[in-house]
């Protein structure tokens, strides 16, 4: 086989197993009223009507070396909208706001250029009847 | 000399009223890119409004009503950063979950107890600007504006219910009440259909009436007495405080 080939192919090999995302994170979580909701990068549990803001960040494997933080192309989706609401803050590319709209479970899921970076789960409950 | 430390002195009073002028107003949002104020611009019958003196802008308040229809504003900082006064341009407040309220266009009412986000974005946006936090409270009782109210026939008189909390404490909100005359059915009439804040009272002939409001689990009652006679003004006892009239027909505990 051409030597050419083999070289081509041994590299698409190596960049594709030494590529792609490596973590991330969420930091930035905003204070919340009710001394209950919280939201980190393992775990969230928020009651109905908190929001949360914050700030996401992933970082991709270099080619056989380090990592690197991206800090734009990163997007936050929810699993289930009858759960979770998110969305970003205006003006900020990578700030983004989390609302529980009713209770149930779902995940935060943060994507870089399309693939998933992290997926945090978040459990939603109704605030307690006094 | 003097004249020159009077010109400072003017100018640095001058200063300081600006900074008054142009201070931020109400309550800033949680991402610090704007204010959010309470709006009294339809604030009859919310006893907030009256205890903030009418200002239309007045600060959020601690505790809003469960049941209560209430508008909040929201005005983004301006280009340097600084809180602005004002009312909103084109911006929605948004309940984060329906079952702690219902929004639409900056008009919010309150379903059930807990805190709720209210999220402002610019109409025909997906983002969302900044938010805040309030805080909804059931209603314990509520107090009539005036426990009794005199009326001409021909004539009406405002009358609303203010709700307070399990602690006696004046809640914000204009509380949506169904109202009924259970005594004097010819002598006043009332809307029939809930009502948010104040409604009008309408004295058709001589007599005395009740009139009760019914607010979810709590009631109370109000004596309106209709008089012919003209007394040049017509009734007023229904525009006093609203924090003046404590009547022994408080409601019971609400749910």
């Amino acid at each position: 086989m051409d030597k050419r080939i083999v070289g081509l192919i041994a590299a698409i090999l190596v960049t594709s197993a030494c590529s792609g995302i490596d973590h991330g994170d969420i930091e930035g979580t905003t204070d919340v009223p009710d001394n209950y909701s919280s939201l980190s990068s393992a775990s969230g549990q928020i009651r109905t009507g908190i929001a949360i803001s914050f700030t996401p960040h992933v970082w991709t494997r270099n080619t056989c070396g380090g990592t690197s933080e991206q800090s734009s192309n990163i997007a936050v989706q929810t699993s289930d909208a009858q759960v979770l609401h998110v969305a970003q803050v205006t003006g900020q590319d990578n700030q983004f706001v989390v609302w529980a709209v009713a209770p149930g479970s779902a995940h935060l899921i943060i994507q870089y250029q399309g693939d998933t970076a992290m997926s945090i789960p978040v459990t939603v409950t109704d605030p307690p009847l006094k | 000399m003097g004249w020159r430390r009077l010109t400072w002195g003017a100018a640095l009073a001058g200063s300081a009223l600006l900074g008054a002028c142009t201070n931020e107003q109400g309550e800033k949002g949680v991402l610090g890119n704007g204010s959010f104020t309470y709006d009294c611009t339809n604030g009859q019958g919310d006893s907030y409004c009256s205890q903030n003196g009418g200002s239309e802008m007045p600060s959020l308040p601690n505790e809003i009503a469960v049941g209560a229809a209430f508008a909040v504003d929201y005005q983004p900082n301006d280009s340097a950063g600084n809180g602005t006064t004002g009312g909103a341009t084109g911006y929605d407040i948004t309940s984060a979950s329906m079952q702690l309220a219902l929004s639409m266009g900056n008009t919010v009412v309150a379903q059930r107890a807990g805190y709720d986000a209210l999220l402002a974005t610019h109409a025909g946006t997906s983002t969302v600007d900044d938010f805040v936090h309030v805080e909804f409270v059931d209603v314990a009782s509520v107090t009539p504006s005036s426990p009794t109210v005199q009326v001409q026939a021909g004539s009406s008189q405002a009358v609303w219910v203010e709700p307070k909390d399990s602690f006696g404490t004046s809640m914000a909100g204009r509380l949506g009440c169904t109202w009924s005359v259970t005594s004097g059915q010819a002598v006043v009439s009332v809307p029939s259909a809930q009502q948010f804040g104040a409604i009008q009272v309408n004295g058709m002939q001589d007599g005395a009436a009740t009139v009760q409001a019914t607010c979810g689990q709590v009631t109370a009652d109000v004596t309106v007495t209709v008089s012919g006679v003209a007394d040049g003004g017509g009734g007023d006892a229904g525009t006093g405080d609203a924090t003046s009239g404590d009547s022994s027909s408080d409601g019971g505990a609400g749910g």
